[in-house]
């Protein structure tokens, strides 16, 4: 290849062949003029001697011609390689064996070949990019928060699914080209709210707001923050909007300083009465032997509570740990049920009520944790006898399904409203009856029974009516 | 207790264990005392009684203590009465706005000491001790 560069052999080639025919040509040229001078009188034969030199130029120029034809082609190739627009792929090779030739069809081959590897590498990545754009959407739709994506004015451009549950539509393109604020506000009937989000759309550039669907916390209360980029790829001023629902943390956090309140004015209830009550004993010296004795028995009584109390919230805190367990073992349920209703009998006596107690012929065998069931039915006992007036009645029925078994307890009390049925399993929630608030009881019993019963993997159903009385049924699977 | 002290005092107590004692020591110190159960019961026992004092818990079924403030000082436009609040409430209860807004004398925290109750109910009722009540802040009346 060196060797033909430097050499030059084309160039020499065409010299020689152009030397050659015009030598041939000038040595005929030559021998007919010869040959006219000394035939002279034959002019047929000086005629016909014309003809040769045509011949040799026809001759000459065709064998020319023919090698010099891929020089053409040569030009014509190279003139579309330097054109942007033809591909590779539509060059040809030259079909001569020159160097030249062979030279251009080498380097069309390689960048042929080049191309093809480009093309297989663009591919590849295409596809790579493309399936990291499918990553990062599928990120996008999978956050647990609301984000959007508006253009400088509020305008929605894109958001992900958890926005479009936020604000209940179906399909995220349909909030597409509608602004922030018209796409929330049907749903936010507080009018600071919807200041907070129309402030944030015109003002700095990185905000944080809170925004309250009404006035209940119930209702929902999102935490939205607003960032404005500075990202080309976004557009210019555009905004990227969070949307958090806080509700249940919210509503969290109100339960356990409701908790903390309810807890301390539980603990300063009982508190209280033994201060009072020890300190009239310490300094009422003449008061008579039998007061005396009630006002010692209320202190003890007032200690108990405290005791009992404190037990509970041990109870309900380890409930709320998930650190209390069961430790399941055979039950004999005959002995369990007659023992816990001779403990409550006196109290039942003492309100001359009516207690009743129902089982069936076998009692079914049950596994499960007797300390923690005893609590819950002593709990559901206990409470039908103080909710129900003196002279009422309480039954104890126990039946069961092959499945399950059911103690039902039964009272002619109070009775229940729909609305304080659904609240009762709730920690320190009590009735609002002012029947049942005149009573001592501190709204944690319920809610350790339904635990109890949950962990056996049951539940506690509750039936009432207001006036006519209760029905708690303990449900516990038979294993 | 040797000096007799004298006054009508409704003591509202849904707790009829602390109020029987608070009544207890109330009557040992001379002072006739009439126990609510609710503030229902304290409402309608101070609307149709003259009473020199006012005791009342603030968390009771119905009416609550701060219900029945209201009820004395805005419903029936008695702003004379002193009151005493007991509450086993802690922090959460706002006694500065109490005081502010319904005029009430003194707020004690159970668990509080009867020896004390005492004293304060005297100190509000001694015709000495000017003035008995906060100056309530606006005009009453329906």
């Amino acid at each position: 290849m060196s060797k033909a560069t430097t050499s030059n052999p084309l160039a020499r080639r065409l010299c020689n062949q152009y030397l050659l025919f015009s030598m041939v040509g000038l040595l005929t040229f030559f021998a007919i003029v010869v040959y006219i001078c000394v035939q002279l009188p034959r002019m047929d034969l000086v005629a016909a001697s014309m003809m040769i030199p045509c011949l040799v130029f026809f001759v000459g120029s065709v064998v020319f011609k023919r090698s010099v034809y891929w020089l053409s082609e040569l030009e014509a190739q190279l003139t579309r390689f330097a054109d942007p627009t033809v591909g590779v792929e539509e060059l040809k090779p030259i079909p001569s064996t020159s160097n030249l030739a062979n030279g251009w069809n080498q380097l069309l081959a390689k960048v042929q070949q080049q191309e093809v590897w480009n093309g297989v590498e663009r591919r590849l990545s295409e596809s790579f990019n493309a399936q990291q754009v499918r990553r990062w959407e599928a990120i996008f739709q999978q956050l647990s928060d609301g984000v959007v994506l508006c253009d400088e004015s509020g305008v929605i451009v894109e958001s992900n699914r958890a926005f479009s549950n936020l604000v209940g539509v179906t399909d995220s393109t349909h909030l597409v080209g509608q602004p922030l604020v018209d796409s929330i506000k049907p749903l936010i009937h507080d009018p600071e709210s919807i200041d907070v989000v129309e402030q944030m759309v015109v003002g700095p550039a990185n905000q944080v707001g809170e925004v309250r669907m009404s006035d209940r916390v119930e209702d929902g209360i999102w935490r939205i923050s607003m960032r404005r980029s500075n990202q080309e790829s976004l557009g210019h001023g555009a905004m990227v909007w969070t949307v958090r629902d806080i509700t249940q943390p919210r509503l969290a956090e109100r339960a356990r300083e409701q908790f903390v309140i309810t807890a301390t004015h539980e603990l300063r209830t009982p508190l209280a009465n033994i201060r009072a009550y020890a300190e009239t004993l310490s300094t009422a010296k003449d008061i008579d032997v039998e007061q005396q004795q009630d006002f010692f028995n209320v202190i003890n009584n007032e200690a108990t509570r405290l005791a009992r109390f404190v037990d509970e919230l041990l109870n309900v805190s380890q409930m709320e740990a998930g650190a209390i367990t069961v430790q399941k073992h055979e039950i004999y349920l005959e002995r369990l049920m007659s023992e816990l209703i001779e403990q409550q009998r006196p109290l039942s006596v003492e309100k001359s009520q009516q207690l009743e107690y129902l089982a069936p012929p076998k009692m079914p065998r049950i596994r499960g944790d007797k300390d923690k069931l005893a609590g819950a039915i002593s709990n559901l006992i206990g409470n039908a006898i103080k909710y129900t007036p003196d002279g009422g009645a309480v039954k104890i029925r126990v039946e069961n399904d092959p499945h399950h078994l059911y103690v039902h307890v039964e009272d002619t009390g109070y009775g229940i409203s729909k609305e304080d049925i659904v609240k009762l399993g709730s920690k320190f929630y009590r009735s609002s009856d002012e029947r049942v608030q005149n009573l001592a009881g501190n709204g944690l019993g319920l809610a350790f029974v339904q635990e109890v019963a949950r962990l056996h993997g049951g539940r506690l159903n509750i039936r009432s009516e207001i006036n006519v009385g209760s029905c708690f049924t303990l449900e516990i699977p038979i294993e | 207790m040797t000096t007799r002290l004298n006054g009508r005092i409704l003591v509202a107590e849904d707790n009829k264990v602390l109020g029987d004692v608070l009544r207890f020591n109330l009557e040992r110190s001379g002072f006739q005392v009439t126990l609510a159960r609710s503030g229902d019961a304290a409402a309608k026992l101070v609307a149709n009684e003259t009473y020199d004092l006012l005791i009342t818990d603030v968390e009771m079924p119905g009416m609550s203590g701060v219900d029945l403030c209201r009820f004395v000082r805005v419903d029936i436009g008695n702003s004379d009465l002193p009151i005493a609040i007991c509450s086993a409430r802690g922090l959460e209860l706002d006694d500065q706005a109490l005081k502010a807004k319904y005029g009430v004398a003194e707020i004690i925290f159970k668990p509080f000491s009867v020896r004390d109750l005492v004293a304060l109910a005297s100190r509000l009722l001694s015709p000495a001790d000017a003035p008995k009540t906060q100056p309530f802040p606006f005009p009453i009346g329906k």
